[in-house]
């Protein structure tokens, strides 16, 4: 077990004019059965907390308005989660999603030509070791890489360019699994890495749903599945549903983006 | 249903009278030829003075028609009526449970009486909407449900309308007409008011309030703007109810409640009786594209500090797929026999039931799972060796579009012609409300009828036009 200290700073600034609207935060994790949130707080600057709902996936979400003229959007999260070691099983839980909901697949999932001629002769089936060997082919196939990719990125184009960051291999790790019918989802969240005091994004993995264990985490971009170092934030069929930020642009890009997350163990 | 025998409700077997008729006929013997030509002018006249037009779509202009009116009423009595308002609330209540099931737990899909099918890749499911628990738990707070007739005895149900039906301004103008062109045949016939339905329509409304509404609740009407097709209803409907007429952008989330710009600054909105398509609601939600939603509304939605009406997502329980479920649905939640039939309806998408289509497209009427307003269907008796070609091979690429049903024959009502009386194809479109409180019934509805010898088609949006209906009083 490990009691985790998370700071979460995103800026953005907006050179081209001041930018207003509502955007939609997903940052804010919740207690299941391998993470109890201790405290966590939302801190914004240039943007104002309209409400807090959870969505249908059970997410914690902000509507925060970024308040007119706003040049400078800062974003914190601070906060401790006492996580447990479950070997990423995370196990049955309350939800209204129906099962089935999981093995649809999204624009960002639907595999085409390459992802279907890779997941083909894959044992895949409702069993622990098909996932890891999953894992270790699409780790094998595909170089890790930033830059190459963005969010809008499907698991197909990752797939064919050959590289990518951890949204696209979990993104390709689920078309994969839901070519074989099989629930798959997204997770978005935070990992603490021995090595690295700031990182500059945040984590993604994947779930699986296997009959007698419930839902199980497999980190294809580290290929393990998630131990006391992981915090779920937030799932979603796919990347888009998980983002930690969803907006109305407006028209206006945001020119600069810096995060800087910090994450230690107490 | 043998499709060439029709029923007329004013002389059924074609020798004497229907008794609901009687005062009708002798009414229309009385009355000059001329005469009736002249007030029927007064009336479209009246109509086009009122303002009531509808945007004909597909055409060139974005034209905008007057709906054909008739005055010869289309009567119901009182008898007739209450079964059919039993079998509406039936229905409206099997399907608001439906709607709760379907984006709560799906028992009726883990019953084995739906089919999963019928939900995956639907795009009338609402994901968002797993999970929510609308004020009230009423989904359908406005019901619009087409009904046939084919013989005295015999109502079908021909579509469920939960998404955001439309007409019952029509309904209420011709009332109001009728009532100005020819006020004595209202004091020799007991027919039942209908003009309180917008304050009824608030008051249902009023009490499907989300938990954070003060003393003083504020309803508004959310209309898509002008270039819709139906802004006439949605400026009479605001107007008539006393509520506000108001675009997406008047209305804004503000410290984290719907509110609406009025002079005195932002004024907090309870209720939205929403005319627009779930998919422009809130671009933040929904299609992002949108100009003409909301963005937040249904965060606010989400957290319960505003009602809807209708609920997002209903649209699951009314295309045309799912209707042909309706009679397993209506068991499954009322634990009774269905009141009010089906009319037989073959899915396409089910390989058996395709082939039976294919073979005997000449017979039937085939419908785009998820159209509306009698845009892409096509009815075999009448349709072109071309249409039918055509129908065929998007039938064959694209089956679970579609379904078919045979083609009923409707029952017929007298409309006055420039040739005199001639009996044409009629539908009826009642309109249902539902609160937490009480389901209340319109008595009548909207009567749509064909306005050519023959024609089945009784949409607006394809030439049909309308009469005023009367329930009789017991």
């Amino acid at each position: 077990m490990k009691n985790l200290n998370v700071t979460h700073k995103t800026k953005y600034s907006f050179e081209a004019g001041p930018l207003s609207g509502l955007q939609q935060i997903k940052k804010t994790p919740y207690s299941d059965a391998c993470q109890t949130v201790l405290n966590w707080s939302l801190l914004l600057t240039g943007a104002k907390e309209e409400l807090t709902f959870t969505d249908s996936f059970n997410n914690n979400v902000s509507l925060i308005r970024v308040e007119p003229g706003t040049k400078d959007l800062v974003i914190e999260c601070e906060g401790h989660v006492e996580v447990m070691d479950k070997s990423g099983v995370l196990g049955y839980e309350a939800s209204k999603i129906p099962l089935w909901l999981w093995t649809e697949h999204t624009n960002l999932t639907k595999p085409g030509s390459g992802i279907r001629k890779f997941a083909k002769g894959l044992p895949l089936k409702d069993d622990i070791g098909g996932f890891h060997k999953l894992m270790e082919l699409i780790g094998g196939s595909l170089d890790f890489q930033k830059n190459i990719t963005n969010v809008k990125t499907t698991a197909e184009e990752a797939f064919k360019k050959g590289s990518g960051v951890c949204q696209d291999f979990t993104n390709i790790f689920i078309a994969c699994c839901r070519l074989h019918g099989l629930p798959a989802r997204y997770v978005s969240g935070f990992l603490l890495l021995e090595n690295k005091q700031i990182q500059e994004a945040m984590h993604a993995w994947a779930e699986v749903f296997i009959e007698g264990l419930g839902w199980v985490g497999f980190d294809t971009a580290n290929k393990i599945s998630p131990d006391d170092r992981y915090i779920r934030v937030a799932i979603g069929r796919d990347y888009s549903d998980a983002a930690p930020i969803k907006g109305v642009t407006l028209g206006v890009q945001h020119e600069c983006l810096s995060v800087s997350i910090m994450i230690s163990e107490q | 249903m043998e499709a060439d025998l029709v029923f007329d409700e004013m002389w059924a077997d074609g020798t004497s009278i229907r008794r609901p008729y009687k005062n009708i006929k002798t009414w229309l013997d009385a009355e000059e030829r001329n005469s009736l030509k002249a007030k029927r002018q007064d009336a479209n006249d009246l109509f086009r003075l009122t303002g009531i037009t509808f945007n004909v779509y597909g055409s060139e202009e974005g034209e905008e028609r007057l709906i054909p009116f008739d005055i010869v009423p289309r009567v119901i009595t009182a008898n007739e009526w209450n079964k059919i308002c039993k079998g509406l609330e039936q229905r409206v209540r099997a399907i608001n449970a439906f709607l709760y099931d379907i984006y709560h737990d799906q028992e009726i899909v883990k019953a084995g009486v739906l089919p999963l099918e019928m939900l995956r890749n639907n795009p009338a499911f609402l994901l968002q909407m797993i999970g929510v628990n609308p004020p009230g738990q009423i989904y359908t707070h406005i019901s619009g449900v087409d009904l046939i007739r084919t013989d005295e005895n015999e109502f079908y149900v021909l579509e469920d309308n939960v998404r955001t039906p439309s007409g019952v301004s029509y309904m209420l103008e011709n009332r109001e007409t009728m009532l100005q062109m020819f006020p004595e045949l209202f004091t020799k016939n007991r027919v039942q008011p209908i003009q309180n339905y917008p304050q009824e329509l608030l008051y249902s409304l009023k009490k499907t309030l989300p938990d954070t509404a003060e003393d003083k609740p504020n309803v508004c009407l959310l209309t898509p703007g002008p270039y819709n097709s139906a802004y006439f209803e949605h400026a009479f409907l605001a107007d008539q109810m006393g509520i506000e007429l108001v675009q997406g952008n008047d209305l804004k989330v503000v410290d984290g409640f719907l509110a609406m710009r009025t002079t005195q600054g932002h004024q907090k909105v309870d209720v939205v009786y929403k005319r627009l398509d779930d998919e422009f609601l809130d671009p933040l939600n929904f299609n992002e594209k949108s100009s003409l939603g909301v963005p937040g509304l249904f965060d606010v939605y989400r957290k319960g500090r505003v009602t809807i009406a209708n609920a997002p997502g209903t649209g699951i329980a009314d295309d045309k797929a799912m209707y042909s479920f309706m009679p397993e649905i209506v068991e499954f939640y009322s634990g009774e026999f269905p009141l009010l039939q089906n009319v037989p309806t073959w899915r396409c998408a089910i390989k058996d039931q395709l082939n039976y289509v294919l073979d005997n497209i000449h017979e039937l009427v085939i419908k785009q799972v998820h159209g509306s307003g009698g845009y892409g269907m096509m009815i075999g008796p009448t349709a072109t060796k071309k249409d039918i070609a055509n129908f065929k091979r998007k039938l064959i690429a694209t089956p679970q579009d579609y379904i078919a049903q045979p083609t009923l024959s409707l029952s017929t009502v007298p409309i006055f012609t420039n040739k005199g009386f001639a009996p044409r194809h009629v539908d009826l479109r009642p309109f249902v409300q539902m609160s937490p409180e009480k389901i209340n019934i319109v008595p009548g509805g909207l009567t749509r009828v064909a306005m050519s010898k023959g024609s089945l088609v009784v949409n607006s949006s394809q030439g049909g036009g309308t009469k005023d209906t009367w329930v009789l009083e017991n």
